[in-house]
Parts: structure tokens; C-alpha cells; sequence
């Protein structure tokens, strides 16, 4: 065989991916050929090498600010009108214009010019590529008009063509305008609002308040509140504000939604505080002979056996036990 | 008991958000960590794990159950890696066509060379900077191959399966990622 494969099979070798009849044989070629030991000795240092470049795992807080970001972009894309409702929309805004011009004839003839815009714009819709999820111009019948009002803050602009070779590029921004707003916590859109603030505000002091809010309001459970508080337990990057949104969900019935966020807290939450809040509002229940599923004893077992919080394990051997013997 | 993959899927294709978001949580830190293997910061790391995300969440309602949620999912990590620089119009990799011409290999190594003489730098992070350096002269498909293995630790037959490839293929890729990256680092550490 020739050297070339034997070097192939050597790097195999060292990542486990060599069958064992020719890990054999690559051990009987080794045992009278320098050339490949030394190789060996070589790609072994090199590993070496790429173990220590290894990029550390991403922090916590990134990943968690990385999910608040695509919850926005998903929010955005579920609200989004789809194909067929734009098309209506461009097509009626195209006629209103047209329903200006007297002349008839050329409003037939702008009438069919129009239809054929019309298809052309179906065709390049259809076949337009899939990710263009942010194209806000799209959205806006007519976006001069928002840009140029004197009450609009432009922010939050992400380059997605930043090269300015072609002659032009290609970003997104939010335009943001004051709303002032006063209202009862029953009013839904005062819910909506809140909510949304729960989970997307930039701020966490802002977040916060909208959880305070929120949380007086817990005795109503409504689902868009608590739903909007499992979010930001779940995914919030500040550990301050899932602790807020933590105790104000506390003070909803313990229900299935409630049982999977605790559960969540507990396996992938890295604030020990809070699974320390967790294990304790289940040992409340675990006195309250509180019936607990497969799902709590098993992630209970799990922080006792693997936590590196040694209150958490302890705590969870109690609970535990509680259930065991009620 | 908690609900596997394919319950999660189906939950997430009935409109049940909360569903979607326990399925992508079982994955997402090792998307981003991909990502972040992949294309060394944070800011690209971010856009590639939305990217992909926005994929998964438009192709749910498409997904056949032929394979693995996860094989599916780490395919399109794939292939949002290997066309992100091409969206962006980054210069940082050596096109295809290029990747074994040795002009780059003779200025990175003076470059290392001339690191290694100038700078403080403590030693791991000196030798991490130089296999970045060395690794975005990879092409594409080299690059994701030497990072699915290396860093994440995947077996050939998966990057095989997510890059929709023979398995022959990925290990030329490997091979040839491993042969680059040490002909460039044997000026630094012979």
C-alpha cells in the first residue's frame, strides 16, 4: 500500500474512525516503518495543538441573548401578512391611484400596465430566495412617509450588504415611534403591549417594571401574561429579571406550563439562586403532598446526583425523600 | 415523562410555540457553539444561529421524519455555515478554485513568523491565533469539516450525512484542511 494511505489511515487512527482489521494493520505496518511513526508522532502534536485552540463554549448569557433575538425575529415573521394578502394589498393601492387619473382611456391602459406589474411582482415573489425575513421596505405601503415624521427614532440598523461595490446595500433598522398610553390592566391592548415588553424590551430596568406590572395581575391568569413571563424565565440573558418573572409566576396555579418551566429552571438554568428558588417552591409542594409526575422526580434525581451546588443537591435528596415518604 | 423530538415537532406544527422553543432548546447552545467554532465572533455567530433557526421554524411543517430532527437540523447549520461568508460578501476564506494555491501559505507564514517574534501574546493564545489565521485560509467545506470534527467532536458519518456528501469526500477535506493547516503552522512550530 502505498505511504499516502497509510498517512490517511494514521489521522483516522487517531479520531477512532479506523475499522479493527485495518487499525491491525496499520499497527503491523507501524511496528517496521520510522517513516509513519514519526508521522504519527507529528499529527499527535498537532491535535495537541488544535485541543488547545479549541473556541471555549458560548457564554450563557449570549446564547440567552441570542434566543431573545430570534423570538423577535419569529414574533415578527408569525405576524407578518402572507403572500397572497400583500399582493391584495399592492394591488388595491395601485388601483386607488389609478381611480384619480379622468381620462378613461388611459386609465384602461394604466389599468393594464398595472395588471401586468402586478405579475411580474407575483412572479419575482415566488421566486424570491426564502430568507429575506426582515425585508422592511416590503412591508411598508410607503416608507418615506414614516421616515420623514418628525416623531419617528431610527435604531437597532444590522447591515445585511454592508458592501457598497455593487452601488448599493441592504439593511434593517426598526423605526420607532412614542406612544403614550394609559389604561387598565384588563384592556387587552394593555396586556399586549406589556407583554411584549416583558419579553422584547431592551432595557432589563424596563423589563423589570413590566414584570412587576405583570405580576400584580397574576390572580386573573391571563394566559398572554403568563406566557409571556415562562418566556422570560426561560430565555431572558438577566438573571434579575428571570428571578422577577420567576416569582410572579409562582403565584400562578401550578399547572402543566408551570411544572415545565420549574423543570427548565432546574436542568438549564446556570443561576444557582434560581435553582435554589426552584427546589424550594417544590419542597413547599412536596410538603403540600403535592403530587409529583415522572418529569419532577427525574430532574429532582438529577440535581442530586449531578448539581455543583452542594444546597441544591441536598435540597433536592430532601424533596425527594418528602415524596418517597409523604 | 418529557415529550421526545417528534412529539415537540408535531406540538410546534399545530402553532404550539412553546413546543418549537423546548425542540430548538434541546440544540441551540450547540448551534451557536458551532457557529461560533465556525466563524470566530460573536456577531456572525448570532446571525448564523437566527439564520438557522428561521430556517428550521419556515421547513418544520415540511419535515418528513426520514431522518433524525437532529441530522436535519445540523444539515442546515451546514449549509447556512457554508453560505453565510458568500451572503455577506466576506473575503475572509480562500474561494474554492483557490484553495491549493500556496501564495497565501508563504505570507501567512512570514506573518507568524513575524507574530511570533513581536508580540506578548501568552502562549495558547498565541497558538490559537495562529490556527485561526490558518483556518481561514481553508476553503468552506474545509473549514466546516475541520470544525464539525475537531471542535464539535462529530463522527465523518455524520458531517457525511449533513453535508449530503459520500463519506470519501469528507475525509478529503479533512485531510486536506489537516495538510494545510500544518504546513502553515510548521513555520512557527516545526
Amino acid at each position: 500500500m502505498p505511504h499516502d494511505k497509510w498517512r490517511d489511515w494514521l489521522q483516522l487512527s487517531l479520531y477512532g474512525e479506523l475499522s479493527e482489521t485495518d487499525q491491525t494493520d496499520l499497527e503491523g505496518h507501524l511496528k517496521g516503518c520510522n517513516i509513519c511513526c514519526e508521522e504519527l508522532e507529528q499529527l499527535k502534536r498537532f491535535q495537541h495543538l488544535i485541543a488547545i485552540a479549541t473556541p471555549p463554549r458560548p457564554d450563557q448569557s449570549i446564547l440567552m441573548d441570542a434566543r431573545r433575538n430570534l423570538r423577535t425575529v419569529l414574533q415578527y415573521e408569525m405576524d407578518r401578512p402572507g403572500v397572497r394578502e400583500r399582493l391584495f394589498e399592492w394591488f388595491w393601492m395601485i388601483k386607488r391611484r389609478f381611480e384619480d387619473i379622468e381620462l378613461p382611456s388611459m386609465q384602461s391602459a394604466l389599468g393594464g400596465l398595472a395588471f401586468v406589474t402586478l405579475g411580474v411582482l407575483m412572479g419575482l415573489n415566488y421566486n424570491r430566495p426564502q430568507n429575506d425575513v426582515m425585508n422592511i421596505q416590503a412591508e411598508l405601503a410607503n416608507p418615506d412617509d414614516i421616515l420623514t415624521r418628525g416623531d419617528v427614532d431610527i435604531s437597532n440598523v444590522r447591515f445585511l450588504d454592508s458592501d457598497p461595490s455593487d452601488g448599493s446595500i441592504e439593511f434593517v433598522f426598526e423605526a420607532v415611534r412614542s406612544v403614550q398610553m394609559k389604561g387598565s390592566l384588563d384592556d387587552p391592548l394593555v396586556q399586549q403591549v406589556l407583554s411584549f415588553a416583558v419579553v422584547n424590551e431592551q432595557n432589563p430596568g424596563v423589563r423589570l417594571k413590566a414584570i412587576n406590572a405583570v405580576g400584580a395581575y397574576a390572580q386573573l391568569s391571563t394566559d398572554e401574561f403568563k406566557n409571556a413571563l415562562i418566556t422570560a424565565l426561560k430565555t431572558d440573558s438577566n438573571s434579575g429579571v428571570r428571578k422577577e418573572a420567576f416569582y410572579a409566576l409562582i403565584k400562578y396555579p401550578f399547572d402543566p406550563a408551570i411544572k415545565d418551566v420549574m423543570v427548565h429552571v432546574l436542568t438549564h438554568d446556570g443561576n444557582a439562586a434560581l435553582r435554589i428558588e426552584a427546589i424550594n417552591m417544590l419542597h413547599a409542594r412536596a410538603r403540600g403532598k403535592f403530587p409529583f409526575d415522572q418529569d419532577l422526580v427525574e430532574v429532582l434525581k438529577t440535581r442530586m446526583e449531578t448539581d455543583d451546588n452542594a444546597y441544591i443537591r441536598t435540597s433536592a435528596r430532601i424533596v425527594l425523600d418528602d415524596i418517597a415518604n409523604p | 415523562m418529557a415529550l421526545d423530538d417528534q412529539d415537540l415537532i408535531l406540538e410546534a406544527c399545530r402553532g404550539n410555540m412553546q413546543a418549537f422553543e423546548e425542540l430548538i432548546f434541546r440544540y441551540d447552545d450547540q448551534v451557536l457553539s458551532i457557529a461560533m467554532s465556525y466563524v470566530g465572533n460573536t456577531d456572525d455567530a448570532k446571525d448564523i444561529y437566527q439564520e438557522v433557526f428561521i430556517r428550521v421554524f419556515k421547513s418544520l411543517p415540511k419535515f418528513q421524519f426520514k431522518s433524525q430532527f437532529s441530522t436535519w437540523l445540523y444539515r442546515i447549520v451546514t449549509n447556512v455555515c457554508l453560505t453565510y461568508h458568500a451572503k455577506k460578501k466576506g473575503k475572509s476564506f480562500i474561494p474554492v478554485e483557490d484553495e491549493y494555491s500556496n501564495d497565501s501559505e508563504d505570507e501567512i507564514g512570514n506573518t507568524l513568523v513575524s507574530d511570533l517574534e513581536s508580540d506578548n501574546m501568552t502562549i495558547n493564545n498565541e497558538i490559537t491565533e495562529h490556527i485561526k489565521n490558518a483556518m481561514n485560509t481553508l476553503s468552506r467545506q474545509q473549514k466546516i469539516v475541520f470544525t464539525m470534527r475537531h471542535y464539535e467532536g462529530f463522527k465523518l458519518r455524520e458531517i457525511a450525512q449533513m453535508m449530503q456528501c459520500a463519506e470519501g469526500t469528507v475525509k478529503k477535506y479533512l485531510f486536506s484542511a489537516t495538510e494545510r493547516i500544518r504546513g502553515q503552522l510548521r513555520a512557527v512550530y516545526p
